[in-house]
C-alpha cells in the first residue's frame, strides 16, 4: 500500500494505548488514539480511519455499546476487539454486534498486525461478484461447480461438509461462531447442536488437512467457533 | 447434674427443695438445669427449663451463624483480592508484551538486544499465564462457578486437549488408549478441558524429559475415570492429599521445577463441581498417576 493505513486505538489504559501508538507507528501504521468510546465516535467523524482497535472493557459507554454505535454510524468499518481471556460471552456479544475480529490481551504485536492488515485488505478488496472460486493454500473451492480440490485433486464432500467449508472459506481469516454456522447450514432450530458441527469439522479436517490433529486450515477458536486460515499471499494487492 | 443430662432424668425432691430438669430442644437434650432450695411447683420449673433451653439454643445458633458468615466473607474477600490482583496485572502485562513483541517485530535490534527483549517477552507471557490461573482459581473459589453441563465425548475431549497443549507437552510422547464403548459424561466441557490440561501439563513438567505420558479412560459402574500416568516424580504418601491444596508444592520440586501450586487445586475444584473425585497413585517404580473420576449418572443428579 502506498499510503499508511490509519488505525484508531480506543483504550482507556494509558500504558497500552502508548505502547500500541509507538509499536504500530513504527511498523507502518498511522495511529490515532481515543481514551473512551465517546471520544472515539467523535474522532471517527473527523478522520477517515481504515480500522479500529477497540477495548472491550472501558468506563463510560463501554466497548460493546461503542462497537454497536460504530457499526451503525460507520458501516463497513472493520473493528477488532481487544479482550481478556475469560470473557468469551463478551466476545460473542461483540461479534454479534458487528465486530470483525478479536485479539486476547496480552497479545503479540505480529498477531495484531496480521489481523489488522487482514481486515483492512478485505475492506478494500474489489467488490462485485462474491468470489465463486476461493483459493487458500492448496485448497480450492469452486462454488459454481460445487467442487473442492486439494493440490488439483478433487475431494469428495458430503453436502453438510461442503456447506460448512464454503461458509468458513467465505469468511476466511475471520472467526465464525458455532451458532451462526449451525443456523445457516442446519437451520434456526439447530443453533445449539454443537456436536453436529464437531462431527462435520472432524470429517472435513480428515479430508483437507495434512495432519487432522494439527489443522492449519480449519482452526478452532476455543468456545467461540472456527476460523478458516487466511491466505496472506492472496490475489488482491 | 451431669447425670440428669446423660440419663435424661427429670425429678423433684420437694423435701430438700432440689429439682433436676433436662433442657430439650424438641426431643434433643442440650443441657440440664439444677435448682436447689426452691419452693416452686413442678409446672413452673418445666416452664423455666423450656425458657432456658430456647435461650441457650438461640445463643448457640447466633454464634454458629456468625462464624459461618465470617468464614464465607473471608473466603469471598480472598477471591476478590485474587481476582482484583489478576485483573490489575493484565494491563501492565499487555503494555509490556505489546512493547517487547513490537520491538522484536521491528527487526532493528542487535543480537544481544534481541535476546534480552526476547527474554522480556517470554517471561511477560509466563506472568500472564499465571494471572489467568489466579483468575480461574478465584472464580472457582467464589462459589458462583457456573457448571454448564452438556454431553461430552471424553475421548474426543482428551484428543483435543492433547493437540492444543502440544507446546506444553514438549518432547513427551503421548500414549492415549481409547477404550471402546460410550465415553460420554454429562459435564462442562470447558472446565473439564481445563482440568485435563492441568493434569497433562503437570505430567509433562514433572516427569523425566522425553519420557512417555500414558492416558487411559476406564469405565467403572458408576464412574468414568481418566488416568494420566507419567514416569518418575514420586510423591510420598504424606503428600498425596496435600498436592491438591492450593499453593502446596512438593518438597522435592519447590526449587527444581517452576510452578505455582495452583494447577492441581484447580483440577480438584473442577472435579468436585461435577460431584467427582481426584486422587494420585505414586510409587518409586511405576511412576505417578493422577486420576479424575466423574459420576456417569450426573445427568439425573444435575
Amino acid at each position: 500500500m502506498s499510503q499508511k493505513s490509519k488505525v484508531l486505538v480506543v483504550e482507556d489504559d494509558a500504558g497500552i494505548r502508548q505502547s500500541l501508538f509507538e509499536t504500530l507507528g513504527a511498523l507502518g501504521f498511522a495511529v490515532g488514539e481515543a481514551h473512551n468510546g465517546e471520544d472515539a465516535l467523535v474522532q471517527l467523524r473527523m478522520v477517515n480511519y481504515d480500522a479500529v482497535l477497540l477495548d472491550i472493557n472501558m468506563p463510560g459507554m463501554g466497548g460493546q455499546e461503542t462497537c454497536r454505535r460504530m457499526c451503525q454510524t460507520f458501516p463497513g468499518l472493520p473493528i477488532i476487539m481487544l479482550t481478556v481471556r475469560d470473557d468469551e460471552e463478551d466476545i460473542v456479544e461483540a461479534l454479534d454486534a458487528g465486530a470483525f475480529d478479536y485479539v486476547t490481551k496480552p497479545f503479540q504485536i505480529r498477531e495484531l498486525t496480521a489481523r489488522l492488515r487482514g481486515v483492512i485488505r478485505r475492506r478494500y478488496a474489489p467488490i462485485g461478484e462474491p468470489d465463486l472460486v476461493s483459493i487458500v493454500g492448496d485448497i480450492t473451492l469452486d462454488a459454481n461447480r460445487r467442487l473442492v480440490e486439494k493440490k488439483g485433486e478433487q475431494i469428495h464432500l458430503a453436502p453438510k461438509e461442503y456447506e460448512t467449508l464454503r461458509c468458513l472459506m467465505e469468511h476466511a481469516g475471520r472467526p465464525v461462531r458455532h451458532e451462526n454456522l449451525l443456523r445457516s447450514i442446519w437451520g434456526p432450530l439447530y443453533s445449539n447442536e454443537r456436536e453436529y458441527l464437531r462431527v462435520v469439522i472432524n470429517q472435513l479436517r480428515k479430508k483437507i488437512e495434512d495432519d487432522p490433529a494439527r489443522p492449519v486450515y480449519i482452526l478452532t477458536e476455543s468456545h467461540i467457533g472456527y476460523r478458516f486460515r487466511e491466505d496472506y499471499t492472496a490475489k488482491t494487492r | 447434674m451431669r447425670s440428669s443430662y446423660f440419663l435424661e432424668a427429670n425429678d423433684d425432691d420437694l423435701s430438700t427443695g432440689v429439682s433436676r430438669r433436662v433442657l430439650r430442644l424438641g426431643t434433643r437434650p442440650i443441657g440440664s438445669l439444677f435448682l436447689c432450695g426452691h419452693s416452686l411447683d413442678s409446672a413452673s420449673i418445666n416452664a423455666a427449663s423450656s425458657l432456658a433451653a430456647v435461650a441457650i439454643e438461640r445463643a448457640r445458633s447466633f454464634s454458629a451463624e456468625a462464624n459461618a458468615e465470617a468464614a464465607k466473607q473471608s473466603e469471598q474477600l480472598r477471591s476478590a483480592i485474587l481476582d482484583g490482583l489478576a485483573h490489575a496485572f493484565k494491563s501492565p502485562l499487555t503494555t509490556i508484551r505489546a512493547s517487547s513483541s513490537g520491538l522484536l517485530a521491528m527487526k532493528t535490534l542487535s543480537g544481544t538486544e534481541e535476546k534480552l527483549v526476547g527474554l522480556i517477552d517470554r517471561h511477560a507471557g509466563q506472568l500472564s499465564d499465571l494471572a489467568n490461573h489466579l483468575l480461574l482459581t478465584a472464580k472457582l473459589d467464589s462459589g458462583d462457578l457456573k457448571v454448564k453441563r452438556e454431553q461430552v465425548d471424553v475421548a474426543r475431549l482428551i484428543q483435543r486437549t492433547i493437540t492444543e497443549s502440544s507446546q506444553e507437552l514438549g518432547g513427551h510422547s503421548i500414549d492415549f488408549q481409547v477404550s471402546s464403548g460410550h465415553d460420554a459424561v454429562y459435564a462442562d466441557g470447558k472446565l473439564l478441558q481445563m482440568a485435563l490440561f492441568q493434569v497433562l501439563d503437570n505430567a509433562a513438567k514433572y516427569s523425566r524429559p522425553n519420557s512417555q505420558v500414558v492416558i487411559a479412560v476406564q469405565q467403572e459402574e458408576a464412574e468414568l475415570i481418566i488416568k494420566v500416568k507419567n514416569e518418575g516424580s514420586f510423591i510420598p504418601d504424606g503428600e498425596k492429599e496435600k498436592v491438591f491444596q492450593r499453593f502446596y508444592r512438593c518438597s522435592g520440586s519447590v526449587r527444581s521445577i517452576s510452578g505455582t501450586g495452583i494447577g492441581l487445586s484447580v483440577v480438584r475444584r473442577i472435579a468436585e463441581a461435577h460431584s467427582g473425585r481426584t486422587w494420585v497413585e505414586s510409587d518409586q517404580v511405576n511412576g505417578t498417576t493422577f486420576a479424575i473420576a466423574l459420576p456417569r449418572m450426573a445427568k439425573e443428579k444435575a
